[in-house]
């Protein structure tokens, strides 16, 4: 049963309560070798092994220059902007409760990964991002949790070149005499109820539907076949209990309405998912939604508002993954189903979204409630909130990834809020320029600085997916598609790889990357008349220029590709579908937008040949001294920023207009399900390309 | 034939609209001793702002005293010329000036100055400006407002909807994607060109959301401190909304180093009059 993997996988809940009861015993680290102290310096440290995967290059040794505790600690150095390095080590995880803590510093504000891995089968069991924001040791420390005895192993590395210190490393298993409460099938005025830590379900034979109930009493949904939707008088006849153990439990219940017959079977665990397998063709969800929400990790979610639609039937694109944020911000439905040719239609109610139909292609959906006062939020960006920071009136539940979509540029942009306030205007992004970062927590309470470039205009919806800093007692969204979904499947919807930046560097680097920087770098130079004894400097200089501007070109290029494939996607698919001709032309015009900002920037970006002659005359400069270089490096150091800026603006339109593309196919298509089809293959392609972005197309991780 | 003279009717009607427009009472223009064209704008009172507008917008009172402002943006040829470089991205010598800092533009006014022999307005260790000096400086928010709106109240100078602005500016929808030469399109009543649309124009002031709540009512000159400088006019790649008489914009001073791409501001200058 897949919802078992969840608690086997991840966080066992309880965690909070176990570390905030009573009668915790002392605890032992079970990490060997855990302060590096065993070893020889500038090798590996006894016990431990290194890793270098995706093409990274690097080190992993002990050394005796830092240490947070005795004389050694282990230096990570990271040299290239691939792939990960790290070191790892074995360890035996049982049962329980654990804290995986270390101490770590970095010479440099830098991003990295601490991860615990199931040896078996490489499944995740842990996977933070921590950040080093000084020179500093600081102590990283994370809840997990597991329910079986594994072979485990902890890796702690880069992802991004920098250097990193670490020392002291910690899985320590908490003893606790807390159990986690069992689930137990009643039988309730003729019902059969299933119950657990999170859920209430009731198999109401009379009113022929599945009721699902929060733990506070709260009812959240009705499930019935969806062959038997909108049938009168929909009864369940049987429920047979096919499994009962402490840890798990299976029901079947057998639905009938005008002598009609519909089965579904469902299976549940300890956490907040139910899985459900329809012997029919489907099921149908009742509950108040307010908003859907489609998420994307490489692009942004799709959040459909009933108020925006007016048919009585929306079809969505079906992409395994779908959130249901219900009527009074205080609950969430989560679906997810494995790959298939599922189709999803959300039925409008009124103001609201009243139903979820999933046609399961003969797969299981699973359903997760999670609960929480505040779990959502919408807040109305007023006019009034343009150029200050506004407290809103929403405090977060917990802490987690929270997000929300403001406008850049026309487009619908995710924003994570950050942590603390950012310094006003010191935020920069290409094509938008210096900003205020618009959205943050002061403590629990959230804040906006909206001004002119992130205009308050429209709804902010604010909601989490993925965990950060969350609470093991807590589930975000992207918990139980982890626990549901085979790895494949999540890897490839979480896509963390696709989310990372490529790297623009030269991979022996000399002065750095960007024009801007390299020439600001190489400006002091001249000015001091030191170009001739710093000939090689200033040639390795224009070196890293050439390289980024090929990277960056290649980049503009890549969407050329994807846009004329698209094009003739568009065009091959107007011939099959002629009916589709709307949609598909309103598709094509964004598509086209991606071509012709490029022709527009041509002149501008100029070509590599035109780098190389730029390149070639600042080298001419460090042959002999002259009074003239400063001024004709001057000049030359305006060329190079004038093709860097070109490019980078370029490329930044071009992702802004293709994550356009990909919204819009999603909110177009809702009229029919060969549409949505079509949207998919068009979502599917655009994902494609905007994996791996450029840092001047958008953050890391956005 | 009756819809043939009215459409004839209406379209002398329409170029006398824009003959108008182009024409109107237009103030003295005189010729510096660079050549270059400045408009003599008369002092008076306004009503600055637009209580349609954002909410930065608040309409109020202003006087501002008599001021020559340059009929055209500063064009690369002339910036060229007097600071030996052009940071512009879309190059022409008749194109506005970009990719300009506040800190550039004050830069080349200080020099244009110099040129003429006046007393340069700033300081350029401070970034202070001197507004008693007889140079060159960039105009105050409230003298860029008073020598937009021509004496006009309305949104744009031609009135509260946009259908015309094509013919005053180039904007969004028919730039092209890039700044166009100075002086192509129609001029402001007072004959001032380019006022709306080619390229936003730095002014001197620091912006503060809600200054016009305590703003003085004779030559503001915006906030003492602030991290903000304003910017007006709209640009090529705004939207119609963002060329109305009255809209702020707003970026920090410093910024505009050609690797960020910032192709929409430019400037033009004013100078005090001693009419």
């Amino acid at each position: 049963m897949m919802s078992t993997r969840i608690v086997e996988y991840v966080i066992v809940t309880l965690f909070f309560i176990v570390t905030m009861a009573p009668g915790i015993s002392a605890a032992q680290n079970i990490v060997s070798n855990s302060g590096f102290e065993a070893g020889n310096v500038g090798e590996l440290p006894k016990e431990w092994r290194d890793q270098k995967e995706g093409g990274a290059e690097g080190r992993v040794v002990l050394t005796n220059r830092e240490a947070h505790s005795g004389k050694k600690s282990i230096f990570i150095e990271h040299t290239n902007a691939d792939g990960y390095i790290h070191p790892n080590k074995s360890v035996e995880i049982e049962a329980g409760d654990y804290t995986f803590g270390f101490w770590a510093r970095s010479d440099e504000k830098i991003e990295f990964s601490a991860q615990i891995y199931r040896e078996t089968d490489w499944g995740i069991l842990l996977s933070e991002s921590c950040n080093l924001k000084n020179d500093k040791w600081t102590k990283f420390e994370f809840p997990f949790s597991s329910l079986k005895t594994f072979p485990g192993s902890i890796q702690i590395g880069l992802t991004v070149p920098g250097r990193l210190w670490l020392d002291d490393v910690e899985l320590v298993k908490q003893s606790s005499d807390r159990k986690i409460a069992n689930i137990q099938i009643l039988t309730q005025q003729g019902d059969t109820v299933l119950d657990n830590e999170y859920l209430t379900v009731v198999f109401h034979s009379e009113a022929g539907k599945v009721l699902i109930h929060s733990k506070a009493g709260k009812k959240r949904a009705e499930l019935v076949p969806l062959p038997l939707k909108g049938k009168p008088a929909v009864k369940i006849t049987s429920c047979k209990v096919l499994l009962d153990t402490d840890d798990a439990a299976t029901i079947k219940a057998n639905f009938s309405a005008e002598g009609k017959e519909s089965s579904v079977v469902f299976s549940f665990s300890r956490d907040p998912v139910m899985e459900i397998k329809p012997a029919g063709n489907g099921v149908s969800i009742s509950a108040p939604i307010q908003y859907a929400v489609v998420p994307s990790f490489i692009s942004d979610d799709l959040v459909y508002a009933p108020v925006n639609y007016s048919a009585k039937i929306l079809h969505i694109p079906s992409e395994n993954f779908l959130m249901g944020l219900l009527n009074g911000e205080d609950g969430t439905l989560v679906f997810t189903w494995p790959r298939g040719n599922q189709k999803v239609d959300l039925g409008l109610s009124g103001d609201l979204f009243g139903s979820v139909d999933i046609e399961n292609d003969g797969e299981s959906v699973y359903l997760a409630l999670l609960d929480a006062p505040g779990i959502w939020h919408e807040e109305e960006l007023k006019a009034s909130y343009l150029e200050k920071a506004i407290a809103i009136d929403w405090e977060r539940p917990f802490p987690a990834k929270w997000i929300t979509q403001l406008y850049e540029d026309g487009v619908k942009t995710e924003f994570t809020f950050r942590e603390s306030e950012s310094k006003q205007r010191g935020f920069w992004r290409a094509g938008v320029g210096w900003f205020t970062y618009p959205v943050w927590f002061k403590e629990e309470k959230a804040f906006f600085h909206l001004g002119k470039k992130i205009p308050p205009k429209g709804e902010s919806l604010i909601y989490s997916l993925e965990r950060r800093g969350t609470p093991v007692s807590v589930f975000a969204p992207a918990d139980i598609l982890r626990g549901t979904l085979d790895d494949k499947t999540y890897e490839s919807i979480i896509d963390s790889e696709g989310r990372r930046n490529r790297s623009l560097t030269r991979p022996s680097c000399t002065v750095g990357t960007a024009t801007c920087g390299v020439t600001d770098r190489l400006k002091p130079v001249f000015e001091a008349g030191e170009e001739v004894e710093k000939r090689e400097y200033i040639k390795g200089g224009t070196e890293d220029m050439i390289y980024f501007l090929t990277r960056e070109r290649e980049r503009a290029l890549e969407y050329q590709d994807f846009a004329h494939e698209m094009i003739e996607f568009l065009t091959l698919t107007k011939k099959d579908k002629p009916e589709l001709k709307s949609f598909l032309d309103e598709m094509e015009v964004i598509t086209r937008e991606i071509i012709a900002a490029y022709e527009h920037a041509k002149d501008n970006i100029k070509d590599i040949e035109y780098a190389r002659k730029l390149a070639r005359k600042t080298q001419a400069l460090t042959q002999q001294k002259n009074p003239g270089n400063f001024e004709a490096f001057m000049k030359l150091k305006g060329e190079w920023t004038g093709m860097g800026g070109a490019v980078d603006d370029l490329n930044r339109k071009l992702h802004t207009t293709t994550r356009k593309l990909f919204q819009e196919a999603g909110y177009n298509c809702v009229g029919s399900r060969e549409t949505v089809e079509v949207a998919e293959e068009i979502r599917r392609r655009t994902v494609k390309c905007l994996r791996r972005p450029g840092s001047y197309e958008i953050w890391s991780d956005y | 034939m009756l819809k043939q003279y009215i459409k004839i009717a209406f379209s002398l009607l329409g170029i006398l609209v824009l003959v108008q427009a182009s024409s109107g009472d237009s103030p003295e223009v005189i010729k510096t001793k660079s050549g270059l064209e400045m408009v003599l704008v008369p002092g008076g009172s306004f009503t600055m702002g637009d209580e349609k507008g954002d909410v930065d917008e608040t309409p109020h009172e202003v006087y501002v005293d008599t001021f020559y402002i340059d009929k055209h943006l500063v064009i690369q040829e002339e910036f060229e010329k007097l600071m030996r470089e052009n940071p512009s991205r879309w190059k022409g010598k008749k194109n506005p000036v970009e990719q300009v800092r506040w800190s550039d533009a004050v830069k080349y006014c200080n020099a244009r100055s110099r040129l003429e022999g006046l007393q340069p307005c700033y300081n350029l260790e401070t970034w202070e400006c001197n507004f008693d000096a007889n140079g060159y400086r960039l105009p105050s928010e409230a003298e860029w407002e008073y020598a937009c709106r021509a004496g006009t109240k309305t949104s744009y100078t031609f009135g509260n909807k946009s259908q015309k602005l094509k013919n005053f500016a180039w904007f969004k929808d028919n730039s092209g994607g890039r700044p166009r030469p100075a002086g192509q399109k129609l001029p402001n009543p007072w004959g001032i060109h380019d006022m709306y649309g080619n390229v936003f124009e730095w002014c001197n002031d620091f912006y503060q959301v809600d200054y016009y709540q305590e703003s003085p009512e004779k030559n503001p000159r915006g906030p003492k401190t602030g991290e903000t400088k304003v910017l007006r006019g709209g640009c090529w790649n705004s939207t119609d909304d963002k060329c109305r008489s009255s809209y702020r914009y707003n970026e920090n001073p410093g910024y505009s180093d050609v690797c960020f791409g910032y192709d929409i501001y430019g400037f033009r200058c004013v100078k005090n009059s001693e009419k």
